[in-house]
């Protein structure tokens, strides 16, 4: 388990100082996949480096299964080697000079007391078989492609079984099929050894599809954390909705609320939200809204729909996305089936789907992030 | 010089006009620019190591009579019985100098890349700076300080510690290693600079204490480099002049480039010996290059993966201080003492140590003295036209092959690196020899002999693999996508180089213009075997002047020319970097 408190990190001093990490606390349960995840020069990269020791924290503390790793109050500080962690680096970071199996068996080969031979080679072939890269062990490790060092990486990580493993944007530097069958590799071998994970990520889908908690951070802090469906479904800070791709955000007065659904005015039209505080009517709200949360009439006007004007589609496959200008500023609706063929200039109808809006809160300079929420809470708790 | 395009097929039954066109394709805009400019470095390079090979092959070279191909040269140098004693000076000189200059210039710029030593831009600054410091001055000044009733003999005299012969091999090896240090260090802080740091830190996470990750990991892999930086160490002080000639000649100590000056000073001139002498510091350089070029391209390849992450600074606590007096041990030996000395001996009419008597004595004489001189005013009117020529024919030499070299694929382009590299491997004694006997010898329409031109010619020779240096990384970091938009756009060719590629190569072009301009500036040992009386330039009249035990005037007249030098400098960076800022992230963003 780790459990990080307060944790913050200030470069260089002064006014020419920036703050990289600035008050962030979390908690991974043991065996669970936690993710980072934010745009760069967000903190998370250097989170993860202070979770390892690679940085030495200006404020607050780090625990793993209960041991202090790092405090400022008590300025207690275990450098990276004594630490019980496993690291996979962005540019994997494979020594050069030795071979596969050199590279692997390092962390072993530096343990003290002395480990004997035979189990030194034992668990590099174990951790080598772990990647599925059991016949490369005498490789040099310059001969090797990117998806190969990944692995190598990997089982150089694992193999002196450390308590927590830690991954810094381990699959940016792969081609798109490579990076979607890493990710479901590293999720598969985390679940097999149950090992807690943190992870380093700006995709999305790489932290929703491989996560068990998603932390949200933007500007050094967390704006939101919890289970990757909730993050997903129902974002509750506009950055959070941003980002995770629910593409449109409006501002609207609430006209009703009657404690489980509010009604809300917008520049566009009119749309009900799910309310999941108590909200005073005449008050202003963002809503995000998916662009697949509404119907699209070629003729109306239907009761409630928005008026727009198509101004392009593009085709994704297994969808359209139009692009529609309501009078407001330009929103994208998703159509999942290509049978209506839109195109630029088209006047259609939209009708909203009720309850679909997701009232968002911008996130306040200096805000306490919204609570973590357990990844064992029960889901849709909000 | 093959074809640029890659040819079709041609059929059988070719139409004499498909001929036409594939011998006018052959004489393509770009084939016969790279021809000439293959054609001009080729000239530069081989002919003074043609002449040198020849030279070292034939009797009574040079002579009156009949000449003819023999080995005499070869046995009679090398069986010489001062030989042995004269490579093994070389060697011991050259072998300290480097053992000392790269051990001590990689601990400065590991403390400088990778540790918090206060003040440590002192470093880099007591490095940059005695590149403007000609060689012949700086070892003057170590003369005057560490002369037998100098000031630091006196000190050593004081305090107990054992004197300082300055004449002997140990001068030789220690006023050397100060000249050499900042090489070293500029040398080590470019590798350690681009070292993935996340090598190191995957060696922490993994378990490894902070001296086993330097044992295990660090040494490893810097240790390509710093071979490769030490040969090339070697390489260069094995064919410095200034130091041996001023240091070692007096106390009896010979070594190769020395030896090789007097045996072309003396009367009748052995040219024989000489050419064989050449040949012997011409084969180490090589052989050292060569080695040195394996080594290094190794560590570049392997360690330099473009990702960049904030360096680790290591917090040396309290040692920090010892750190920062190193740093300003170094900095007080290599700028501080020697331009301290330079200014102080150029203000007295005879040399005296610093005491309160000898205020009474300083004057400006010597530096009115300079200007009153018609033959030295003649000889800085020289220099300067020696050098704005050097740094301006390399750099255009060097634009047009880098050019070629990184953005065409002529199939030669090859050929011309290696003979645009080459002269790194000629060492000025040699270029000078072989150019004064290619210049005496060669049935030339226009006799160059004791002309500025010979000058022009020996110094763009030796500064074209620097040019080089400047301006190939530079051309490579511009993306061919932009020259492919300006084509795109309708550009010419020539209008996509002078429109595109100049303005972007500025700050390259302005740095290499400099650093070839500093070369032929101070460059002493190729001119004195190619000046003429009409021909001469400061660093030949400044050591004529050492010779005749004017030090005080030398001193005087180096101190101008270092701070000509650092004006020259400081004009040209801020006339080529105005638009720096916007040039260098071109290059970058566009990868």
């Amino acid at each position: 388990m780790i459990k990080v408190t307060a944790l913050q990190k200030r470069f260089g001093e002064g006014a020419a100082g920036f703050t990289a990490v600035n008050g962030v606390s979390f908690t991974a349960e043991p065996g669970s996949f936690v993710t980072l995840l934010g745009p760069s020069g967000c903190g998370k990269t250097t989170t993860l480096r202070l979770l390892a020791g690679l940085e030495r924290p200006t404020g607050g503390a780090i625990h793993i299964d209960g041991e202090c790793m790092a405090s400022a109050e008590k300025r207690a500080f275990v450098p990276p080697h004594r630490r019980p962690i496993g690291m996979v680096f962005q540019s994997y970071a494979i020594w050069p000079h030795m071979t596969v199996a050199g590279n692997v068996a390092f962390p072993l080969r530096v343990q003290r007391p002395r480990l004997p031979r035979a189990e030194v080679g034992h668990r590099v072939e174990e951790a080598l078989a772990l990647v599925g890269l059991e016949q490369l062990g005498g490789r040099m490790s310059t001969e090797l492609s990117g998806g190969q060092q990944q692995r190598v990486a990997l089982a150089r990580a694992l193999v002196r079984q450390p308590k927590v493993l830690l991954l810094d944007e381990p699959l940016s530097n792969l081609d798109a099929a490579l990076r979607e069958r890493m990710r479901d590799e590293i999720r598969e071998v985390q679940q097999r050894l149950g090992i807690t994970t943190v992870f380093v990520t700006h995709d999305q889908a790489e932290a929703l599809a491989m996560s068990d908690q998603v932390i949200v951070m933007d500007g050094g802090n967390i704006v939101e954390s919890g289970l990757p469906q909730e993050i997903y479904n129902f974002p509750r800070r506009t950055f959070t909705a941003t980002f995770l791709g629910v593409s449109n955000n409006f501002t609207g007065t609430v006209t009703a609320c009657d404690g489980q659904v509010a009604t809300i005015t917008t520049p566009h039209g009119e749309l009900t939200a799910r309310a999941v505080d108590a909200i005073d009517p005449g008050q202003e709200v963002r809503v995000a809204m998916r662009p697949d949360a509404f119907t699209i009439h070629r003729s109306g006007p239907a009761p409630g729909a928005w008026h727009g004007t198509v101004r392009f589609a593009t085709y994704h496959g297994d969808s359209w996305l139009y692009h529609v200008d309501t009078g407001g500023a330009a929103i994208k609706i998703r159509a999942a089936k290509e049978k209506i063929g839109l195109g630029h200039g088209d006047d259609i109808y939209l009708v909203p789907e009720p309850g679909a809006a997701i009232i968002t809160r911008d996130t306040e300079p200096d805000a306490t992030p919204l609570a973590p929420t357990s990844p064992t809470a029960p889901k849709g708790e909000i | 010089m093959a074809n640029a395009q890659g040819t079709s097929p041609v059929p059988l039954t070719t139409p004499p006009s498909a001929l036409f066109a594939r011998v006018r394709q052959w004489f393509s805009e770009q084939n016969i620019i790279f021809l000439i400019t293959t054609l001009v470095i080729a000239y530069l390079v081989l002919v003074p190591v043609g002449t040198l090979v020849i030279a070292s092959f034939r009797s009574n070279f040079l002579g009156f009579g009949p000449s003819s191909w023999t080995l005499n040269n070869y046995s009679a140098t090398l069986g010489a019985s001062s030989f042995p004693s004269l490579i093994g000076n070389s060697l011991e000189y050259a072998g300290l100098v480097t053992l000392f200059a790269t051990v001590i210039g990689m601990a400065l710029a590991w403390l400088y890349v990778r540790t918090n030593t206060p003040a440590k831009w002192f470093a880099l600054l007591a490095s940059l700076v005695p590149l403007i410091i000609p060689g012949l001055i700086n070892a003057a000044a170590w003369v005057l300080m560490l002369a037998p009733n100098g000031p630091v003999n006196n000190a050593a005299n004081a305090v107990g510690l054992p004197r300082i012969q300055v004449y002997s091999l140990t001068g030789m090896v220690l006023v050397q290693t100060l000249q050499t240090i900042p090489l070293a260090f500029l040398m080590g802080l470019a590798m350690m600079g681009s070292m993935d740091r996340s090598l190191e830190e995957a060696a922490a996470v993994s378990g490894a204490t902070p001296r086993r990750t330097l044992r295990s990991i660090v040494f490893p892999l810097m240790r390509p480099g710093v071979l490769g930086a030490a040969l090339l160490v070697f390489v260069l002080t094995i064919s410095s002049f200034e130091v041996p000639q001023l240091i070692g000649v007096p106390a009896h100590e010979w070594v190769l480039t020395t030896e090789i000056y007097n045996a072309t000073s003396q009367y009748p001139v052995k040219y024989g010996t000489v050419a064989v002498l050449g040949m012997v510091v011409l084969v180490i350089a090589l052989l050292g290059l060569y080695l040195s070029r394996r080594l290094g391209g190794m560590t570049v390849r392997e360690t330099v993966t473009g990702k960049g992450f904030r360096p680790t600074i290591i917090d040396l606590g309290r040692w920090r201080w010892a750190s920062f007096g190193a740093v300003a041990i170094f900095g007080l030996i290599s700028l501080v003492l020697p331009v301290c000395a330079l200014v102080w001996a150029s203000l007295l009419p005879v040399y005296q140590n610093p005491s309160g008597a000898a205020l009474h004595k300083l004057t400006l004489s010597n530096y009115t003295a300079i200007f009153d001189t018609s033959s030295t005013m003649n000889a800085a009117e020289n220099t300067i036209v020696i050098a704005v020529l050097t740094g301006l024919i390399t750099t255009l030499i060097c634009v047009v092959a880098a050019y070629l070299l990184v953005k065409t694929r002529v199939r030669a382009r090859r050929v011309l690196e290696m003979l645009a590299t080459a002269p790194i491997a000629l060492p000025s004694v040699i270029l000078g020899v072989s150019l004064l006997y290619w210049y005496l010898a060669a049935p030339l329409p226009v006799h160059l002999y004791g002309s500025i031109a010979i000058l022009v010619i020996a110094f763009v020779t030796g500064a074209l693999p620097f040019g080089l240096r400047f301006i190939e990384p530079a051309f490579s970091q511009i993306s061919t996508e932009l020259e492919e938009a300006a084509a795109n756009s309708g550009a010419t060719r020539f209008q996509v180089f002078t429109r595109i590629y100049l303005p972007l190569l500025r700050p390259a072009l302005t740095a290499a213009f400099l650093y070839c301009f500093i070369i032929a500036f101070k460059e002493l040992t190729s001119a004195l075997f190619l000046y003429s009386p009409k021909s001469e330039v400061l660093s030949v009249s400044m050591y004529s002047s050492w010779i005749a035990g004017s030090y005080t005037s030398v001193c005087a007249m180096g101190t101008l020319m270092v701070i000509v030098l650092a004006i020259a400098v400081l004009l040209v960076r801020k006339l080529g970097s105005s638009r720096t800022s916007r040039t260098i992230q071109i290059p970058h963003v566009a990868r």
